[in-house]
């Protein structure tokens, strides 16, 4: 069995990589302060400000680093909200199947039938909006459903492989079952949906916050960012540039590292 | 009228060959039996004639020549020209081999639309006759219908009448009764003897089935891991056969049933 | 015939049970998180029997399942109910909106589904070879794309550098028809691109997952060239998932475009829909979002009935076109 990491991949990690290491580097250290209004306005694009400076004087560089992070990590969250309690119901209901199984799988249908954006801001409204956590909470909820199905259909195919029942027989329990053996089994399936749900959780978390419902100051996202650019757009397209292609690379990286998986995944078969 | 000369096929995934050299004729009119085991390379014989070999994984060598016409390297547009013309397949399962979203006469008219000029109007009294010619009921009804409304026999049936409707030199049939049950195998191959004497089509039939090869074939061919052991006329083949694995081939059959002739 | 009436039944009981219960959760929803409307309303000067006189006035003194039974009853004569904010009838706010919202989603979604069809083939077509990097990564970079950015850009490209529109002001589409349709086509323009990668993407896997399949073979075995197994065959095979996915699209689009809007300055639905939400005006919130949950199940119900037309498997069991999902 040939197994050559694919190209995608490789090139999804690279692209990742560089703004994750962007990012790391930025909660420690920034060329300027993200906040301060003192480097002069409007600035284009230069050597002392890689991205030029907003109309508030700010370095856009600074500030894109440091709501990159803040994206990242709420997206993060988010998505890992959405994959743990998508799994564990995912898992239960397609291994033991029954009753529960077929409420459920219909609740979930009904759930994923409405438009998603809609359900996060609906629940937004709901908790609170503004604070990091109910962004994280309302996203997270609404990718329960996609990780619930198709961690479902996984197990529901697994429960039958003969090393589950030789397992049973030894006496392992259930949720050893389900969580140290099967659950790695499901890693070819789980992985792309991880990146796929971590594109959606950067792309809808930046619309919320786009319009003002997500996160707001002091914890600018990207998204947040973008908003405040777009009034200054007249004077100069830097900051909505920079930090709208941050948010393109970013997403760009994460789904070429999906794709490269799914190729991979092909391969092998 | 149909030659193979030292075929060998190769897939490049594999380490052996999937067909290893053989050679063999089929005369007109002749049916001739391919039998062996799954990876034999029977199948790969029957679509190398057929012209379904998946040309870039895998490496060809020999010939096959159908009327002195070389089938196995010629080109691709060349090769489209005969195929359902003066080839026809049946495949196993008929249930999958049918466009699920068109109607079953439509199927079966197809070949005439390829390689005719005959207007719909004439392509469908064909169908309709090759529907007949299958013993199908009600033809009418058949040729409306969709291929999940009919049963696995009526729908091979409909297969044969696709393939012989535009009364080609030679049937390949793969497997074609496997699917099906005994009852309804037993009339198929009634029905096949009836097609190769009234149109004069000559047929190569695969199976790892002895005791249906026996039944319709003339003559026999028997391959093991991509080589041809044993030929002859069929029942010189099953009372006198000549290679071991023939013998355990026969064997193999529940002993009733083999002293059937 | 018949099945196709008894299914369009089904869907319709179907369309009044989700929107009971869509509307019965979110009036539940907004009883047991929202303060006083009243209070909202008049601030927090109010004094007592002002308060008490507005909530007699809104019916907010009844209990709870009255309240929902009215405005039930209300909705389905065509009373939306009237906005804590504005108090105006909600219908007469949300009309000129929802129209508008609707012409972006249709837009957007005709671009969507002429493009990705033809695309998808010819993404087909290049399977295998040189151009499959690029193409994959063209995809996923189109996919990265969100339609804000695109949105702010072309608000700045095509609004403030090249004149063609003004981002901040919309005219109306019963004024001027033609320039506000310009308008809305920058913002169906932004909404498509990143869906139409993913269609795109789709299509072609489907396709090539349709070309694995023994009736294609059968086709080659005939004679049948590359273009017409593909055109004869697999297309229509192929359309079925692809139906679905584009009634998930459209039925998406709606919240979608609530982004747009903000940036291009629509003044549709979505957008009421986020301020409506952030002033807590509830029966606005209460009447969208079931009007919403119609267009979904609508949508839903229009795609299945095509389905249904282009695969007669699944007329009989009024199965939509979800054959070959989950295992079970």
């Amino acid at each position: 069995m040939k197994r050559k990491i694919n190209g995608y991949l490789i090139a999804g990690l690279i692209i990742t990589g560089i703004i994750l290491i962007a990012i790391i580097v930025g909660m420690f250290w920034t060329p300027y302060s993200p906040t301060a209004m003192k480097y002069g306005r409007f600035q284009p694009p230069s050597s002392s400000h890689i991205f030029g400076t907003d109309n508030f004087g700010r370095d856009i560089f600074s500030r894109v680093l440091k709501g990159a992070g803040t994206t990242f990590s709420i997206a993060l969250s988010t998505v890992v909200v959405g994959a743990l309690a998508g799994t564990l119901i995912g898992a239960v209901t397609g291994y033991f199947g029954g009753l529960a199984d077929d409420i459920l799988m219909r609740l979930n249908d009904a759930v994923t039938a409405f438009p998603s954006f809609l359900l996060a801001l609906l629940v937004v409204s709901l908790i609170g909006p503004g604070k990091k956590y109910s962004v994280v909470i309302s996203l997270g909820l609404v990718f329960i459903p996609s990780f619930a199905r198709v961690m479902r259909t996984q197990y529901a195919s697994l429960r039958n492989q003969n090393y589950v029942t030789g397992a049973r027989l030894m006496g392992v329990g259930n949720a050893r079952l389900l969580f140290v053996h099967l659950l790695p089994n499901t890693l070819r399936v789980f992985l792309p949906a991880f990146t796929i749900g971590f594109n959606n959780a950067v792309l809808a978390e930046a619309s919320m916050s786009f319009l003002g419902i997500g996160v707001t100051p002091p914890d600018a996202s990207l998204g947040y960012m973008l908003s405040e650019a777009q009034g200054m757009l007249a004077a100069g397209p830097w900051y909505a540039l920079f930090t709208g292609l941050t948010i393109v690379f970013l997403v760009f990286g994460v789904g070429l590292i999906g794709e490269g998986i799914q190729m991979q995944n092909r391969e092998v078969d | 009228m149909l030659e193979i000369r030292d075929l060998h096929v190769r897939f490049h995934n594999r380490d052996r060959e999937a067909v290893g050299g053989i050679s063999l004729t089929i005369g007109n009119g002749e049916i001739v039996g391919l039998v062996g085991e799954s990876g034999s390379g029977k199948t790969v014989t029957a679509m190398s004639i057929a012209g379904l070999l998946p040309r870039k994984q895998c490496s060809y060598s020999g010939d096959i020549l159908l009327n002195g016409q070389d089938l196995l390297h010629a080109q691709r547009s060349e090769l489209r020209k005969l195929h359902g013309r003066e080839i026809g397949v049946v495949f196993q399962e008929p249930m999958s081999a049918m466009d699920p979203l068109m109607k079953v006469g439509e199927q079966v008219s197809e070949v005439l639309r390829i390689h005719t000029d005959l207007n719909a109007s004439e392509r469908r009294k064909k169908a309709l006759k090759a529907l007949t010619e299958v013993e199908l009921q009600d033809p009418e009804a058949v040729y409306d219908s969709y291929p999940h409304e009919l049963s696995g026999g009526m729908l091979q049936r409909a297969m044969i009448a696709a393939a012989i409707v535009i009364e080609p030199s030679l049937l390949l049939l793969d497997e074609p009764t496997t699917a099906l049950d005994v009852t309804i195998q037993a009339q198929i191959l009634e029905l096949l003897k009836k097609l190769n004497r009234e149109y004069e089509v000559s047929m190569l039939f695969i199976s790892h089935n002895l005791k249906v090869v026996r039944k319709l074939c003339t003559r026999v061919a028997v391959m093991q891991r991509g080589l041809l052991v044993e030929t002859g006329e069929t029942d010189q083949v099953f009372y006198h056969p000549q290679h071991p694995y023939t013998r355990h081939l026969i064997e193999a059959i529940p002993t009733r049933e083999r002293r059937t002739s | 015939m018949r099945e196709s009436l008894q299914f369009i039944l089904k869907r319709i009981f179907l369309l009044l049970v989700t929107m009971i219960l869509v509307s019965f959760l979110t009036f539940l929803a907004f009883e047991l998180v929202s303060g006083d409307p009243a209070r909202t309303m008049l601030g927090t000067e109010a004094t007592a029997e002002q308060l008490s006189a507005l909530r007699q006035e809104l019916g907010l003194d009844k209990p709870f399942m009255v309240r929902y039974i009215q405005w039930l009853g209300g909705f389905f004569s065509g009373n939306l109910g009237i906005s804590y904010i504005y108090r105006q009838p909600v219908w007469d706010l949300i009309a000129s909106k929802l129209e508008l919202t609707l012409l972006l989603s249709l837009m957007s979604f005709v671009l969507i589904a002429v493009i990705s069809i033809p695309l998808g083939i010819f993404s087909y077509r290049l399977t295998g070879g040189f151009w499959d990097w690029p193409r994959t990564a063209l995809n996923q970079l189109c996919m990265a794309v969100p339609p804000f950015f695109t949105g702010i850009l072309v608000s700045w490209e095509f609004g403030i550098i090249l004149r063609l529109f003004t981002p901040g002001d919309f005219p109306s589409l019963h004024a001027d028809f033609t320039r506000a349709l310009q308008h809305l086509f920058f913002g169906a323009v932004c909404l498509s691109i990143p869906r139409i990668a993913m269609t795109v993407r789709m299509m072609r896997a489907t396709v090539i997952s349709e070309m694995n399949k023994a009736y294609v073979r059968t086709a080659i075995s005939r004679g049948n060239d590359r273009h017409s197994v593909l055109t004869r065959h697999v297309l229509k095979n192929a359309m079925v998932p692809v139906v679905t996915f584009l009634g998930q699209t459209l039925a998406e689009l709606v919240g979608a475009g609530i982004v747009v809007e903000q940036v291009l300055g629509i003044p549709g639905m979505g957008r009421f829909l986020v301020t409506s939400i952030s002033h807590r005006d509830y029966p606005v919130v209460q009447a969208i979002v079931v009007i919403l949950a119609f267009w979904v199940v609508t949508v839903g119900t229009v795609a299945d009935l095509i389905n249904q037309f282009i695969d007669p498997r699944l007329r009989a069991s009024g199965l939509s076109g979800r054959l070959g999902g989950a295992a079970g």
